[in-house]
């Protein structure tokens, strides 16, 4: 990506960012007569805010056309992207199966993902997931007494 | 010299010590891999501490925040990356130390004198603190907001090379702490109808989105390629690969350096990432022998690794006395008070005096286990660097998950340490930084409630802010301090 796009961008979205506190601070009940309420602050600090993504977004248009920034690549950008997913999937795991199995899988998933091709042995990643993951479960469910989702079925 | 006493018992125990070896160990592995962090030991432990005594569990984070910093040498002098950016100066006398065949050395010199510095650090600590504190009784509303203002304002202008984006951080900081139950009159804010952000976000999946999932997933980014950590081998000769003439030769290089470390260190916002470039500097331009500098002299090592460790002391003045953490780590030690009911500032030393002389003790304590720990011990955390990072940080994203769930029993904060991470690799690829965005969350609420006091008890007037010195004084500083960093940026442009 270009540094002028990214940077326009970015001020672009801390602009809309301000407008949308701004908006939702202004329509804060006034309880407080002489006006110091709760939508006071986050009127000042929206405010504020709009004068920085202002600058943002002029330092960006000045900001010479030609110059690149460091770009991910498509590897890159699939192992970010699937690493996000395994992310999530395992947040609604531990909700559904539980932590433990939920937490095999996504270290399974997540040393494959993050591995080089050439460093992958499947039965190793399989067994530190397992042995790992139930570490971390019996140190903090028995050592630290906490509870830990088990899931529908649980 | 009770609360002495009574905070030497309180650490002379089993548990504490046992912590504090376990946090030193374990801060320094975090220290020493490129990528963790001081911050990133904490926050993943913050969680632990929640089901143990204050007393102990502040130990422990004490002991991590020790041993993430010290840690950070190993790598910069073996394989010219430092473990963290409090080692940064410590690669330019450590590495070329290495190449000439004294990595031992220089490690032995390394630890040496980050001991020595968290030793400054703790002295200031012991003296400073307890006045300031004192002192700091006296302040209302209008000093408590220009104080908080002023670290602010320090965090956003010292967190990246653009002034625009570290404020921009800042604000929105701010706004998420904005979301939930207002100060003074409780009204519900942001919250669009989420009853589970009534309370707003806590600050453990936060600081953990933040510091941990992102770094996660930048890493992922090159994780197809071949990485090798080529790890020399290294003897530690005689007494910290140095002797007493040598120690003698550079007591003004560490008291300098030290200094250096401590001033830096209690203004909020610098940090050891700054302390140790500024005394490497200053140990340079002092020198007798300027252009040694960089070529592998002892001299480099000692005020980089003397200043960096002399900060941590430091930086608790402004946690312990007023309650404003000065960085993301001391920030994280907050996070740890709080989780225990303990609400730093003046009144700490007046109604829990012990605890605070504890937290002295486990300075200390901690200082010297570090050193016995690195001495002896530093073959087997060279080890560890060997542990591919994909193993590393796969599970460490699994007790980031644990660490969230166990804040409040609920999935809501595993979806916001996830929503936190996301933000964070956004902020990354648009480089804004993350510093002013926690300082901010912490700092907001706090400036919020001092703000609309002050003005409600004046009525509107702004004057009292200018009338009172200490406010006045710290609200010039931050005004002053901006207008340097834009002036600053002015003439840079120009050039």
């Amino acid at each position: 990506m270009h540094r002028r796009t990214n940077t326009v961008f970015s001020g672009t979205v801390v602009l809309l960012l301000s407008a949308v506190v701004f908006f939702f601070a202004s329509q804060i009940d006034r309880r407080i007569p002489i006006g110091v309420d709760s939508g006071f602050f986050p009127e000042i600090a929206a405010a504020f805010s709009s004068v920085l993504g202002l600058v943002i977004l002029v330092q960006g248009l000045r900001t010479d056309q030609s110059l690149k920034m460091e770009g991910t690549g498509r590897e890159g950008h699939r192992a970010v992207s699937l690493s996000l997913l395994l992310l999530l999937a395992f947040g609604a795991g531990m909700a559904i199966i539980g932590f433990l199995p939920a937490a095999v899988l996504y270290l399974f998933f997540q040393f494959l993902v993050l591995s080089p091709k050439k460093q992958r042995r499947i039965g190793m990643f399989a067994l530190v997931a397992v042995a790992s993951s139930t570490a971390i479960y019996l140190a903090f469910s028995l050592g630290f007494g906490l509870v830990l989702p088990s899931g529908y079925w649980g | 010299m009770e609360l002495w006493i009574a905070g030497t018992l309180n650490i002379f125990q089993f548990s504490p010590l046992l912590l504090i070896i376990i946090g030193v160990t374990i801060g320094v592995i975090f220290g020493a891999i490129p990528g963790m962090s001081a911050t990133m030991a904490v926050a993943l432990f913050l969680p632990i501490t929640f089901g143990m005594e204050p007393v102990p569990s502040i130990s422990l984070l004490v002991a991590l925040f020790v041993g993430g910093i010290s840690g950070g040498l190993v790598t910069a002098i073996l394989i010219n990356i430092p473990g963290t950016p409090s080692s940064i100066s410590s690669t330019f006398d450590g590495y070329p130390m290495t190449q000439n065949g004294e990595a031992g050395r220089a490690l032995g010199l390394g630890i040496l004198y980050s001991f020595i510095g968290t030793l400054m650090g703790c002295l200031v600590l012991f003296f400073i603190a307890p006045p300031i504190a004192k002192f700091a009784l006296k302040f209302g509303s209008y000093e408590y907001f220009a104080i908080a203002l002023f670290a602010l304002t320090l965090v956003a202008g010292l967190s990246g090379d653009n002034l625009a984006k570290g404020l921009a951080s800042a604000t929105l900081g701010l706004m998420v702490a904005m979301i939930g139950v207002a100060p003074i009159d409780g009204y519900k804010r942001f919250t669009l109808g989420i009853n589970d952000l009534d309370a707003g976000f806590a600050l453990v999946p936060v600081l953990l989105g933040l510091f941990a999932v992102s770094e996660m997933l930048k890493e992922a980014e090159t994780s197809f390629l071949e990485k090798r950590n080529g790890i020399p081998k290294f003897e530690m000769p005689g007494f910290f690969g140095t002797n007493w003439a040598e120690i003698k030769g550079q007591w003004v290089n560490a008291v300098r350096s030290g200094a250096i470390g401590i001033g830096v260190g209690i203004l909020p916002g610098i940090g050891a990432g700054t302390s140790n470039l500024l005394s490497y500097l200053a140990a340079k331009n002092s020198s007798k022998t300027p252009e040694k500098f960089g070529t592998g002299i002892p001299d480099g090592i000692i005020a980089s690794e003397t200043a960096n460790n002399a900060g941590i002391g430091a930086a608790m003045i402004p946690l312990v006395t007023l309650g404003i953490p000065g960085d993301t780590v001391t920030a994280m030690l907050l996070g740890g008070f709080l989780i225990h009911g303990i609400q730093p500032g003046p009144l700490l030393f007046a109604n829990n005096g012990a605890l605070v002389y504890s937290i002295f003790v486990a300075l200390l304590v901690a200082s010297v286990v570090m050193l016995c720990l690195l001495y002896f011990g530093v073959r087997g955390f060279v080890a560890m660097l060997a542990i591919p990072k994909h193993y590393l940080l796969s599970v460490v994203m699994v007790m980031c998950f644990v660490g969230s769930f166990a804040v409040n029993n609920r999935m809501f904060d595993v979806y916001t340490l996830i929503a936190f991470g996301t933000l964070g690799y956004v902020m990354l690829k648009f480089e804004y930084p993350f510093p002013p965005v926690i300082l901010g969350f912490i700092l907001g609420p706090m400036l919020e409630q001092n703000l609309r006091s002050a003005l409600m008890s004046s009525k509107w007037n702004i004057w009292p802010f200018f009338e009172r010195p200490i406010a006045a004084m710290f609200l010039l500083l931050a005004v002053t301090y901006i207008a340097i960093v834009f002036c600053r940026a002015i003439k840079m442009r120009g050039q």
